[in-house]
């Protein structure tokens, strides 16, 4: 798990999406989104915000 | 990673999903060809496609999580747990460790090489810019007889959303090996359903460019240059057809079959081909598999000449 875990984690870029229909801000220009690298960060603000995941292996 | 929500081309350098924080994916992009690795991709593609996640998003929240099944992790893999060292796994290992456990199980097939086919095999031809827009469809193609046209958008295959290259991907990899696939799609606003008639190797696609294929993909190690016209007359064979005089230095793997300095290869299997030298050693990695036997035809002193030989 470790292996690929790490080499998943270095290659994953993960950032919660905008959602107009709920009310969120405009998208982040390009350089100011804000990326992830922890997967279940990830989820656990796309929980709170209530937006969904772009999830980038690379 | 669990690979049962993280399921994609494991050959490609980069690929997004679109997903719930209950991992309910709405949708891929990426995807690639033998051409190149941005051939098929676009920031506008990648908006359209984010775009179309956002609606699926809202209209999920009305509806209930179908639960996901137990995770898949590639350390589970016995080929995996065997191996020496901690390094890290590339994406294309994936394949690769999933292979040999197939294989050491009895469960591998032949056809499993011919994954992601490209929508083109079914005859369409998708807008890099709007990865659900029909750009063109290939005249006698499955997509063609289904009654499917240039600007149609396509909104279901295999009984999944469309929005991109990827997604079309995605549904094409999950198709039969041949039999019906469903499809829908918008014609001038109008709603329209029918079924793409797949036939036996409507998968078959260019895998030269895949990193987990490597050692499954034959190099012939013959080389010389094309006959003339005349030449090839001589022989009694046609202008376009395949003949090449072997070079006077034979790789060590090419002399174990028996083939010699100026012999003429004119093909395989008894194959009229007609391409340049080049063109068949790329013909023998698109179409065959190290361990295939096969026969190389030959002229030598005039003769022809079956030469047997196990590809590697």
């Amino acid at each position: 798990m470790r292996g690929l875990l790490l080499s998943s984690l270095l290659g994953i870029g993960l950032t919660v999406l905008p959602n107009p229909a709920a009310g969120q801000p405009a998208p982040a220009k390009a350089g100011k989104t804000p990326w992830l690298t922890g997967y279940d960060e990830a989820r656990a603000v796309a929980r709170q915000t209530g937006k969904p995941l772009l999830v980038v292996f690379r | 990673v669990d690979l049962n929500v993280f399921d994609f081309d494991y050959d490609l350098t980069w690929l997004a999903f679109f997903l719930s924080a209950d991992e309910q994916i709405y949708g891929r992009y990426g995807g690639r060809d033998a051409k190149g690795a941005e051939d098929r991709l676009s920031l506008d593609g990648l908006e359209y496609a984010a775009r179309a996640a956002l609606a699926a998003h809202a209209a999920a929240k009305e509806r209930p999580l179908v639960k996901a099944a137990k995770p898949q992790l590639v350390e589970e893999y016995a080929s995996v747990k065997r191996r020496r060292g901690h390094e890290c796994i590339h994406c294309h290992q994936v394949n690769e460790f999933r292979r040999v456990d197939r294989k050491e199980a009895g469960l591998w097939r032949r056809e499993e090489i011919w994954v992601y086919p490209l929508p083109e095999n079914v005859g369409l031809t998708l807008d890099v810019k709007q990865g659900d827009r029909v750009q063109a469809v290939t005249p006698d193609s499955p997509a063609d007889r289904a009654g499917l046209r240039a600007g149609d958008l396509l909104r279901r295959l295999n009984d999944m959303p469309v929005h991109s290259f990827g997604d079309a991907q995605y549904a094409l990899h999950r198709a039969p090996v041949k039999g019906p696939l469903a499809i829908s799609w918008q014609h001038d606003g109008k709603a329209m359903i029918g079924r793409l008639e797949l036939a036996e190797g409507w998968r078959k696609t260019n895998l030269t460019w895949r990193p987990s294929m490597l050692d499954l993909l034959p190099s012939l190690t013959l080389y010389g240059d094309d006959l003339t016209p005349d030449e090839k007359k001589a022989l009694g064979l046609t202008e376009n057809r395949l003949a090449f005089r072997q070079d006077p230095q034979v790789h060590a793997e090419a002399r174990k079959v028996g083939v010699q300095a100026g012999d003429v290869i004119i093909g395989l299997d008894g194959q009229a081909l007609e391409m340049t030298m080049q063109q068949f050693l790329g013909f023998v990695r698109r179409n065959y598999l190290v361990g295939d036997r096969i026969k190389l035809n030959i002229v030598r002193d005039g003769k022809r000449l079956d030469l047997p030989m196990t590809l590697r």
